[in-house]
């Protein structure tokens, strides 16, 4: 049989999720055998890929029993997607603009980049305490959004010096004003850049909501559903939460790259 | 002689008229005649004109850069020459008009079919295209979704429970971010005490005299010590001497009753006595435990779809009952009564072991244990308590967990319920290392829902947030009870 490079590279990644699965399989049936144990680990905790699909298929939709109502894993993606996608579009709107001007003027770069310097480094999972204390609510859209506006100032300040010097001159040849080179030149030379920022920042984000939400309560969330079925002891469900926050994050990335593609012609 | 604007370098034409030649536009104003290249692409998309004109500035500056043609006139002559050139205007025209393509004269069609026609070649072509733009509306449903969810309260709306921490929920009801919670004292007093809240239901209200938090000891530790029923027996005494120490030195005119209220303060962490005198009243101290009750507590947990029924199948239970007969046992609470007043010289274990116990934070429920603890009734018979690693834990659940599972706790208190759920659904059942077995009762009662004071009714908490101590906690189970009993729907 005659593959070519792209069905190759598909069969062997295919390949390569099969043999993960089969692994996790075998180890966990040796281990339930007694044949095979690694100290201080408990292994025999760990469900199989079958209980986790099992779980995952169990707990997708909402379950009623008497009074208790289990939102099902369908209600905790909305819920954490709508999180993410709140703080993504205040990031944006609040990272790009700072972006380009802190890119695009020296002055106002010098003025913002020691905040922004610093500000950057502190990671999003130490802004939750202060979150629940001043956030009455929205605590986790604060997180995210603290998660995706750095990488997207970032990126755009990146995007924005990279324009070409000579489109700038020519811009300015041609007598056009400050604003319209920024309008019409810097924001669509800079923009696969912001979207670059955008799909990082969105990933970190994505990462920084299951972390919140374990931490800032609320009913509903993939981080808190994870760390209630921990509690419930039900680490079958956890486990495929977890599957269900990895494939949803690939998601993500996979189809902003593919809006990028789609959106912006003028770059390969 | 054409210049590639992207790579600046000179390229050669081959024209052949029946292919798209591409755009170049000639600058009017040279001696030579010097094209300029765009990439194909660009003009396939249909760009204003002036998308154009400015690539070609571009263009023309790069040939002032490389090429090797001497400029007769200034350059900025030269570039107004050009765009006002009537060859210009034609040529931008073309450009916006469609990059000179050569095009098929196509047959009239139905515009509904010419519409579907071109949908379809679309689809086809750009089907990974479309796959994005798929997602993309699944996201903004998805939004969708989640907003309308928000802001339609419905009549059918549960009320949402949250995992909290005794401390938070003092604080958000009093900041309006939930609406009540259910909790064991002293929350509930505190709440009540600084103004905050105020009692909605006793869980008294919710089911007369309920078992609440036992004594347990895990079966490994049982197993791997020798005298370990002499020494469960000495703990059911202790219990019992701290619970009837308790019951007395509640009365106000007992002489106890200021060291009570002193032990009450440090374990529950508070600093006010009115706190302290309201959560001891809500609390009735007892130190049997029953099958019947438990029957009905796993019988409970069981209609609520709390068990993992694969667990329940494996443990090999026939029904709550069953269940319950193997989960408690009396023998112990029986020993003591009879040791009661025994010397204690002659009951106390001839070599002292050491016990790890757990417990739960600030719990007054498990007041005999600190009692018993202070005032040395386990160092009397012979027992030294050490608290266990991780202890005092933030629920029972964590405790089943990480403390009786990890082996880190050979006795401990805790609600019933955590210690009939993880006993089927944490417990591995080849090496049953989650297996605790009640062995005397702590309290009966004091677990209060508080709520905000514009609330009435448990019906009034619908779609709203109550603070909860966690999934699978003896709160829970209570809340479950009561919303029952409403008819009301409650989410966890």
């Amino acid at each position: 049989m005659k593959f070519d490079t792209r069905k190759k590279e598909l069969l062997i990644n295919l390949l390569s999720l099969v043999v993960f699965v089969i692994l996790w399989q075998g180890v966990l049936i040796l281990t339930r055998e007694g044949i095979f144990n690694i100290p201080f680990i408990r292994l025999r905790d760990i469900p199989t890929p079958v209980e986790t699909w099992h779980a995952l298929l169990g707990s997708l939709f909402t379950h009623i029993n008497g009074p208790n109502l289990t939102y099902g894993i369908y209600n905790h993606v909305f819920a954490s997607m709508e999180r993410v996608i709140e703080g993504g579009i205040i990031a944006f709107i609040i990272g790009v603009p700072v972006g380009i001007g802190v890119g695009y003027s020296k002055l106002i770069g010098n003025i913002f980049n020691p905040i922004i310097e610093i500000i950057r480094n502190m990671p999003p999972m130490a802004w939750i305490p202060l979150a629940i204390f001043i956030f009455v609510s929205g605590g986790s859209i604060f997180i995210v959004f603290i998660g995706v506006v750095f990488p997207i100032i970032l990126n755009t300040i990146q995007g924005v010096r990279s324009t070409d010097e000579r489109l700038l001159d020519a811009a300015r040849t041609l007598g056009a004003s400050e604003s319209m080179i920024v309008t019409k030149v810097v924001i669509p030379s800079a923009f696969p850049s912001i979207m670059t920022g955008l799909r990082i920042g969105l990933g970190v984000g994505w990462m920084a909501i299951v972390a919140a939400e374990m931490v800032i309560k609320s009913p509903v969330g993939l981080g808190y559903f994870i760390w209630n079925m921990g509690d419930l002891g039900r680490y079958a469900e956890m486990i495929a939460g977890m599957i269900v926050i990895g494939v949803i994050g690939y998601l993500m990335n996979i189809s902003i790259l593919l809006l990028q593609r789609r959106f912006i012609k003028w770059v390969d | 002689m054409v210049i590639d604007i992207f790579s600046g370098k000179k390229i050669k034409i081959v024209k052949n008229n029946k292919q798209p030649i591409g755009c170049f536009h000639g600058i009017a104003g040279f001696g030579k005649k010097i094209m300029i290249k765009i990439p194909v692409y660009l003009c396939e998309r249909k760009y204003p004109a002036y998308f154009y004109l400015f690539f070609r500035a571009i263009g023309f500056i790069y040939i002032r850069e490389i090429s090797q043609v001497k400029f007769t006139q200034s350059w900025v002559a030269i570039l107004v020459k050009s765009i006002l050139s009537p060859h210009t205007a034609q040529a931008s025209r073309k450009l916006s008009f469609g990059c000179m393509h050569t095009r098929k004269k196509r047959k009239p069609l139905n515009s509904v079919i010419r519409i579907y026609i071109m949908l379809t070649r679309e689809i086809m072509n750009n089907s990974i295209k479309i796959l994005s733009v798929v997602i993309f509306v699944i996201f903004a449903i998805f939004l969708a979704g989640c907003l309308q969810s928000n802001q339609s309260p419905a009549v059918s709306e549960p009320i949402n429970l949250v995992k909290m921490s005794g401390q938070e929920m003092v604080q958000k009801l009093g900041t309006g971010e939930i609406a009540g919670f259910i909790m064991w004292e002293p929350y509930p007093a505190i709440a009540v005490t600084k103004g905050i809240g105020k009692n909605l239901i006793l869980s008294g209200k919710i089911w007369k005299d309920h078992p609440c938090c036992v004594v347990a000891y895990d079966q490994d530790w049982y197993k791997s010590t020798n005298n370990s029923d002499e020494i469960l027996k000495r703990m059911a005494l202790v219990q019992l001497k701290s619970v009837e120490y308790i019951n007395n030195a509640k009365q106000s005119d007992s002489k106890d009753h200021n060291e009570l209220i002193n032990f009450t303060m440090q374990f529950g962490g508070l600093t006010d006595p009115a706190a302290a005198n309201l959560s001891l009243a809500d609390v009735e101290f007892v130190y049997n435990t029953n099958i019947p009750d438990t029957t009905t507590f796993i019988q409970k947990v069981q209609d609520f779809g709390i068990f993992v029924p694969e667990k329940w199948n494996q443990s090999g239970y026939k029904n709550a009952s069953d269940y319950a007969n193997s989960l408690v046992t009396n023998k112990y609470v029986d020993w003591a009564i009879n040791n009661k007043d025994a010397n204690l010289s002659g009951i106390s274990l001839k070599e002292p072991v050491t016990i790890r116990y757990g417990y739960l934070i600030n719990d007054i429920h498990e007041l005999p244990f600190y009692v018993g603890w202070q005032k040395g009734y386990y160092k009397d018979l012979g027992i030294n308590i050490s608290i266990a690693e991780g202890a005092p834990f933030q629920n029972g659940a964590f405790e089943m967990q990480k403390g009786f599972k990890g082996n880190t706790i050979d006795i401990g208190s805790l609600g019933i319920p955590p210690v009939i759920i993880h006993r089927i659904n944490s417990n591995d059942f080849s090496t049953d290392d989650a297996r605790v077995e009640v062995i005397a009762g702590m309290n009966n009662e004091g677990s209060i829902i508080v709520v905000a004071s514009n609330i009435t009714s448990l019906k009034d908490l619908r779609g709203k947030t109550v603070g909860y101590p966690g999934p699978g906690t003896i709160q829970q189970v209570l809340f479950l009870m009561a919303a029952e009993k409403e008819g009301l729907r409650v989410s966890s």
